[in-house]
């Protein structure tokens, strides 16, 4: 069995990866507040993907790791309102139950696993022809 | 999981011949992982303050240094807001032949000797510079505020 990277290490690994721009070009990631020794909230934004009704649109999200990540996986929420099957209509949560990655989560897993696996999800079968929202609104 | 020789032996003698002003305890459950704090050398804008911080051997180790990185809020200017320690050992310096011991007492010696001309932490590095007996203040304030034992 391999070095088990703790928490904080992980944390700071994907927000070294952010900062270098190593990440997906279609999603980004950020710490929320650059005092939070705790690392815990995270912005996080999608490019809607193309050839679907979210071209063009950017997507405002927040995330959450608390102490036990990444042993568990983030709560997540949209910022910008998106109707998609997975995300509750009311206030823009993300359902684990709803998404494989979280669902199924994984100790390898980020947070980028998770914007990548949204993005598919929202260019996938009907999600992609869903009627949405009015472009800049929020929950 | 088998843990390398190597990093038994270096726990070991951290245990029984403790560095004096610098503590390293492994997790239980990761002894790959430490606790680890150092008292704030005596003379330096840190004395009187006990700062924590946490250190991890990658995988590799010690082909590649050991990560870590302060807990406890500290201004310096080699230090940034995320407790991330800007030293040359920690980085391109690093051989196989240092350890955890050298690198925290490395670590006591950047307190007592912070370099602004190689910083991290850009705004503190400045002022620095710039006035150094009102950075040396706000150091200390700091120490007062975050470090009290």
């Amino acid at each position: 069995m391999s070095a088990k990277v703790p928490r904080n290490f992980r944390l700071l690994e994907e927000l070294e990866k952010g900062e270098k721009g190593q990440g997906s070009d279609a999603c980004s990631l950020g710490l929320d507040d650059d005092n939070d020794i705790m690392m815990s909230d995270w912005n996080g934004t999608i490019l809607g993907p193309p050839h679907s009704v979210h071209e063009n649109r950017i997507y405002s999200l927040k995330l959450r790791c608390d102490e036990h990540y990444p042993d568990v996986p983030p709560t997540v929420r949209f910022v910008s309102r998106i109707n998609l099957p997975c995300v509750d209509p009311d206030n823009g949560k993300v359902d684990p139950t709803k998404l494989q990655c979280l669902g199924n989560w994984k100790r390898e897993y980020t947070m980028e696993t998770v914007l990548v696996e949204l993005r598919r999800f929202m260019a996938s079968g009907n999600n992609k022809k869903l009627p949405q929202p009015p472009e800049g609104t929020t929950y | 999981m088998a843990l390398p020789k190597r990093i038994i032996k270096e726990t070991e003698r951290l245990v029984a011949e403790p560095v004096p002003g610098i503590q390293a305890v492994p997790h239980d459950d990761n002894l790959r992982y430490f606790d680890v704090s150092i008292h704030g050398p005596t003379q330096s804008p840190y004395e009187g303050g006990v700062f924590k911080l946490e250190l991890f051997l990658p995988e590799d180790y010690p082909m590649t240094p050991p990560k870590i990185r302060f807990l406890t809020k500290i201004y310096h200017p080699n230090i940034d807001r995320l407790g991330r320690i800007c030293l040359d050992v920690l980085k391109a310096n690093w051989s196989p032949a240092l350890q955890i011991r050298t690198i925290l007492l490395s670590i006591q010696a950047l307190l007592g000797a912070p370099n602004p001309d190689d910083p991290l932490a850009n705004d503190v590095a400045q002022r620095w510079k710039e006035d150094e007996p009102g950075a040396i203040a706000t150091a200390r304030e700091w120490t007062q505020t975050h470090a009290a034992p």
